[in-house]
């Protein structure tokens, strides 16, 4: 959305009263300066819409952060597979969960944390389908969908390291580089101590920058 | 932003055994890195490397170390960029599926009385539906955005008293004493044109203030 081209305001004056800005005068004799879409609105205010019922506020931030919703989704569970089942899911949580939110300010990761228990139960399903102990994410998909194709070769070999990795070490390091998760966040999120957390998440990176050596 | 300024020489400052040390998961880690841990170095990159300690600046395979995690963390962003799907409008796709999952009447609130109680049926309006017209009020002012609207009192009667919070955006440029009063006065005029209730307390309280779009 620009901000370049200001839609006309309407005021909720008489109809049809010239109204172009600049030095014109909006409702009880206003200067008009513009006008504040919801576009332009922070996530505090848009969060708080939505908590009281603004579908359109709440859409607003489905367009804003569903993009990243979905990559974050895409890179813990391993593949596009899923993905955007996981950031609808998020969505239909949230909107529940609005009205009981206290701090509308950090609206972004409090989505993230919603999308992480979504992508988490998506891959416990799996594994519990799959038979497998350890390894619940796949090797990547490389010949997947068409949507993948942006995927670098180093973002593959990141994501080969990583579905190697043992799972707690995967999913802390996930959590922590992704995510934006402090250690006692993790922690909590995945039931496990927090000198677990420590000791995984040195373990992964240690392994991870062997790995990645050489890819800029 | 990142401090890899060549190294002056490779001796440890510190004497082995010399400093207390918290994690001892990984002894071999520690002697690699003259005492240190990739956690600690993952801590100091944390914190920008501030203030500087000197016995991680003044270590070769330290510096060493910390340019790897650097490289760690421009791939783990560039993991997450890359997987962001930046094909426009793809995420509009999602808003039918979630909508069509939300409760919307979950944000109804509690059914608010509009007339006295009468023999010959009953006139209510939802909270949520309140809050709507109170948030359009607001909005129609050029230059506001509301965000939450607080209802309080025991509305329970027609004739209730019923005090209110609104939380506006505001766009920079106007006279802001001047135009929240008017949206003030709007805000009890649009009540007592819908509502018996009796007003009391209107406050607006301003969150957020808006840059205009630079001029053409």
């Amino acid at each position: 959305m620009t901000d370049g081209s200001i839609a006309p305001p309407r005021p909720p004056g008489p109809p049809g009263a010239p109204f172009e800005g600049g030095s014109d005068r909006g409702p009880a004799g206003l200067p008009v300066v513009g006008t504040l879409d919801l576009d332009r609105a922070g996530d505090a205010t848009l969060t708080a819409r939505a908590a009281d019922g603004d579908v359109k506020a709440f859409t607003v931030l489905v367009r804003r952060h569903g993009p990243v919703l979905r990559a974050y989704a895409i890179r813990v569970l391993g593949s596009a597979t899923d993905s955007d089942d996981v950031v609808q899911d998020t969505f239909v949580t949230a909107w529940d969960q609005l009205p009981k939110l206290q701090n509308t300010s950090a609206t972004k990761s409090w989505l993230i944390r919603i999308a992480t228990r979504k992508a988490l139960d998506r891959l416990r399903a799996r594994r519990d389908h799959a038979d497998v102990d350890d390894h619940d994410v796949a090797a990547p998909d490389v010949d997947g969908p068409a949507r993948q194709a942006e995927s670098s070769e180093r973002d593959i070999a990141l994501q080969t390291a990583l579905s190697a990795l043992p799972e707690d070490q995967r999913r802390t390091w996930l959590l922590r580089e992704l995510g934006g998760y402090s250690y006692a966040e993790i922690a909590d999120e995945l039931s496990i101590p927090a000198s677990t957390v420590r000791g995984a998440l040195a373990r992964a990176r240690k392994t991870l920058m062997t790995q990645m050596e050489g890819w800029r | 932003m990142t401090t890899d300024r060549p190294s002056s020489d490779g001796r440890s400052p510190i004497a082995p055994g010399g400093e207390s040390i918290t994690s001892t998961e990984i002894p071999a880690e520690k002697e690699e890195l003259d005492g240190h841990t990739i956690e600690e170095l993952s801590d100091y990159l944390d914190d920008d490397c501030t203030p500087p300690d000197p016995s991680i600046d003044d270590s070769a395979s330290c510096r060493i170390a910390l340019i790897d995690l650097r490289r760690l963390r421009r791939l783990s962003v560039a993991f997450l960029d890359d997987a962001v799907d930046d094909r426009p409008g793809q995420e509009e796709a999602w808003i039918p599926g979630i909508l069509s999952r939300i409760g919307l009447s979950a944000r109804a609130g509690h059914d608010l009385p509009l007339t006295p109680p009468s023999d010959s049926g009953a006139l209510v309006m939802t909270e949520g539906a309140l809050r709507s017209l109170v948030r359009a009020t607001g909005d129609a002012f050029p230059g506001f955005l509301v965000g939450r609207v607080e209802l309080v009192g025991e509305l329970t009667s027609a004739d209730a008293l019923l005090s209110l919070q609104v939380d506006v955006d505001i766009l920079h440029g106007l006279p802001i004493r001047e135009a929240t009063e008017g949206l003030r006065l709007a805000v009890i005029a649009a009540l007592r044109a819908h509502t018996l209730f009796r007003i009391g307390r209107v406050n607006v309280v301003v969150r957020d203030i808006h840059r205009g779009p630079a001029p053409a």
